[in-house]
């Protein structure tokens, strides 16, 4: 390791939070005058401790309900700790929510004046602003409309563009760019990498693996309001996809000491016969029961991530709970947005179809070339009569991760194997 | 801590307000904005817009001046016979009452009316409660300088008016003492609004406002002496009316309550802050 260093931005040390909720609003009444606590409390940050050093950009990563926003809540000062201490050094700017602190009667000019001077500005300072803030936002034409008329991104903007205009030392951003349309993003994103190079440190919270990997050094990963794991980006980030689909992982976040990252075998299920675990809708006749569907790597391990390019074989199992005549099976790779991207049957292979007998057991093997890109993809699984009657089907019944080349675009399909090369000819 | 303590614990009291200067003036042009759009806010969409900052109370004097001087026969008031002594007896004391009653009224959600502000950005929420008052101020002033006009043409005017700045800074520390509690507690009890709107209702009725002392019942009267809010109505009368300190008791009870009330109320607020972000 690195010899500790001094130049320290933003401290943490043993962080808490509780929540204290009042079911009832007399229950706080009833606790002032007994002195016994009636509220519900829930721990939404328990010994939270983060140095983050200047001019670094950390991203946080957590499921819904790990204790992100609470975290950069207390850091921005906007809510208090319970237990613990948050030292900052300079002058931190925080984009919480969409709009904040922005009144939606007022106009896009107003509130760049009202947020600039609750930003600590001067009159004078806001005017000089005002046009910049303007130009970024590119909202020129309806900057003296009022607020509550602009489309989400549109506010989003507006607040982004007035928040990096005091040119903060830390910069606390939540989820706010997710709104924006991918050209502002990518503004908003060269406007950070350049308070970046001005020293600015910048924390940021993102469910995007690929905003965390491109732009962030190091990333945490919150679970339970405990922090889960501390690292690199990259390192960090797989661990973080591992955690959102598998389980066991999950359960292993209120472990005792969490930081090391779990090996991917770790994850194997272990059993020959996988049960369904994302699995959404399953639906058939039930002449056949699928008993058994994965996805395993060059070893024979089951596995939930690979990389684009690697090795790995689906396998299914059925058995008959009827003869069934001319047996029809396959599989189908589905992205996000539901698109069929790949898929195979023994009829789209021209295998012959069996006849089975009840009791009999079918079992089904792909081997085959991960060629997709970098994403989250679903598998379905189905048997079925030659007429093409479902016996059983099975909707999403597999999901998988594919980590991409770093080297193509992060919105590509397929991973094509490219070279690049630029060759400079003299004339 | 014993609540007496506090009460007494002047230098407590000194260091509070201090640091309430000092973040006023840090945030001078923010709390400036405010107060203006609290302003602007209430008459926001109407046609006349701001006039109505102006029209509004001077309409309403007119109204009270010409129900006091025809609607209700002056009797039994210190000025006998000029029915027109008595509009300016009864606005003496209820032009700072009004702006102390909107100050109360409103001050109980300025915490939970600007709950974006609170949770969502690096705010200092004192600003709240004092924008509240500073926000209810031009009506008064509007209102008084309609009052130091009618003082002036019935012949009530006296070198006493210029102890007017005097009385305002005294008001204007109890309002912000009493906005800085209100305001914190109402965060937590929402209840706290009708309450005091209750409380504004009936407390009319309790200070020497419509009515001279004399004309209540003599069990009655030690109500006026125990209500703080009569004390400011005296001093009030004393600058319009009386035209001399002919109520010397009621300018120590203002002077003295209103800086423990300062005190009390901005330490209370700065006890409970930490924790509106919970309650929002």
């Amino acid at each position: 390791m690195t010899a500790p260093r001094t130049d320290i931005a933003l401290r943490c040390a043993g962080l808490s939070k509780t929540f204290r909720i009042y079911l009832r609003p007399s229950d706080i009444l009833r606790e002032l005058a007994t002195g016994r606590p009636h509220a519900v409390e829930r721990q939404a940050l328990a010994d939270v401790s983060l140095d983050v050093y200047r001019g670094e950009v950390v991203g946080i990563l957590g499921r819904n309900g790990a204790g992100k926003s609470t975290l950069l809540k207390i850091v921005a000062g906007t809510l208090d700790r319970t237990a613990g201490t948050v030292e900052t050094h300079g002058r931190i700017t925080a984009i919480l929510e969409l709009g904040t602190g922005f009144h939606p009667d007022y106009s896009g000019r107003e509130n760049i004046k009202l947020g600039g001077l609750c930003m600590g500005m001067t009159p004078a300072e806001v005017a000089r602003k005002t046009d910049p803030i303007i130009d970024f936002s590119e909202l020129r034409d309806v900057i003296d409309q009022p607020f509550r008329t602009y489309s989400t991104g549109m506010q989003a903007r507006l607040t982004f563009a007035t928040a990096i205009s005091v040119d903060p030392d830390i910069l606390v951003v939540d989820e706010a760019l997710a709104v924006g349309d991918a050209r502002f993003q990518m503004r908003c994103f060269a406007r950070i990498s350049e308070l970046r190079a001005r020293g600015c440190t910048i924390l940021l919270v993102s469910h995007d693996i690929n905003t965390i990997t491109q732009f962030c050094d190091r990333a945490v990963i919150l679970e339970r309001g405990r922090v889960l794991a501390i690292g690199t980006a990259k390192e960090v980030a797989s661990q973080y996809l591992r955690l959102l689909f598998e389980p066991k992982s999950a359960a292993a976040a209120a472990a005792p000491s969490p930081a090391s990252p779990a090996s991917p075998t770790e994850t194997a299920s272990g059993s020959s016969e996988p049960a369904p675990a994302t699995a959404g809708a399953r639906f058939g006749d039930g002449a056949m029961t699928l008993t058994g569907y994965e996805l395993l790597d060059e070893d024979g391990r089951p596995i939930q991530m690979l990389r684009t390019g690697q090795r790995c074989r689906f396998r299914m199992t059925a058995t008959a709970v009827r003869a069934v005549e001319a047996v029809s099976c396959g599989f189908a790779i589905k992205n996000r947005l539901g698109t069929v991207l790949f898929g195979m049957t023994n009829v789209s292979s021209n295998q012959p179809m069996t006849d089975i007998a009840p009791g009999e057991r079918l079992e089904i093997t792909s081997d085959l070339v991960m060629w997709l890109s970098a994403g989250d993809y679903f598998v379905n699984f189905g048997f079925g009569h030659a007429n093409g009657e479902l016996s059983d089907f099975i909707d999403s019944g597999l999901h998988f991760t594919v980590h991409g080349p770093g080297d193509i675009f992060t919105t590509a399909v397929v991973n094509l194997q490219a070279t690049y090369r630029i060759a400079r000819q003299l004339p | 801590m014993t609540v007496g303590r506090t009460l007494i614990d002047v230098p407590g009291h000194v260091s509070a307000s201090r640091s309430l200067v000092r973040l006023a003036r840090t945030y001078r042009y923010l709390l400036v904005e405010l107060a203006v759009r609290d302003v602007r806010d209430r008459f926001a969409g109407h046609v006349l817009g701001v006039v109505w900052t102006i029209a509004h109370p001077i309409l309403l004097m007119g109204i009270y001046v010409g129900i006091f001087t025809f609607v209700f026969p002056a009797r039994g008031l210190t000025a006998p016979g000029r029915t027109q002594d008595l509009t300016v007896y009864i606005l003496a004391g209820l032009i700072p009452w009004l702006c102390f009653q909107e100050v109360l009224a409103r001050s109980t959600t300025a915490i939970t009316g600007n709950a974006s502000l609170v949770k969502q950005i690096v705010f200092p929420v004192e600003l709240l409660p004092i924008k509240t008052v500073l926000g209810c101020l031009p009506t008064q002033l509007v209102a008084t300088a309609f009052l130091v006009g009618l003082a002036l043409l019935t012949g009530l005017g006296s070198p006493a008016l210029l102890l007017f700045p005097v009385v305002l800074v005294l008001q204007v520390a109890a309002m912000l003492g009493v906005a800085f509690a209100l305001s914190a507690v109402g965060a937590f009890v929402r209840d706290l609004r009708e309450l005091v709107v209750v409380f504004c209702a009936v407390n009319l009725f309790l200070q020497p406002i419509l009515y001279a002392p004399a004309q209540l019942p003599r069990v009655l009267r030690p109500v006026l002496w125990l209500n703080p809010f009569s004390h400011l109505v005296w001093v009030a009368q004393d600058v319009f009316f009386f035209g001399a300190i002919t109520h010397p008791v009621s300018w120590v009870v203002l002077t003295v309550g209103a800086l423990v009330t300062l005190g009390l109320g901005y330490r209370l607020f700065r006890g409970l802050k930490h924790r509106f972000g919970d309650m929002l």
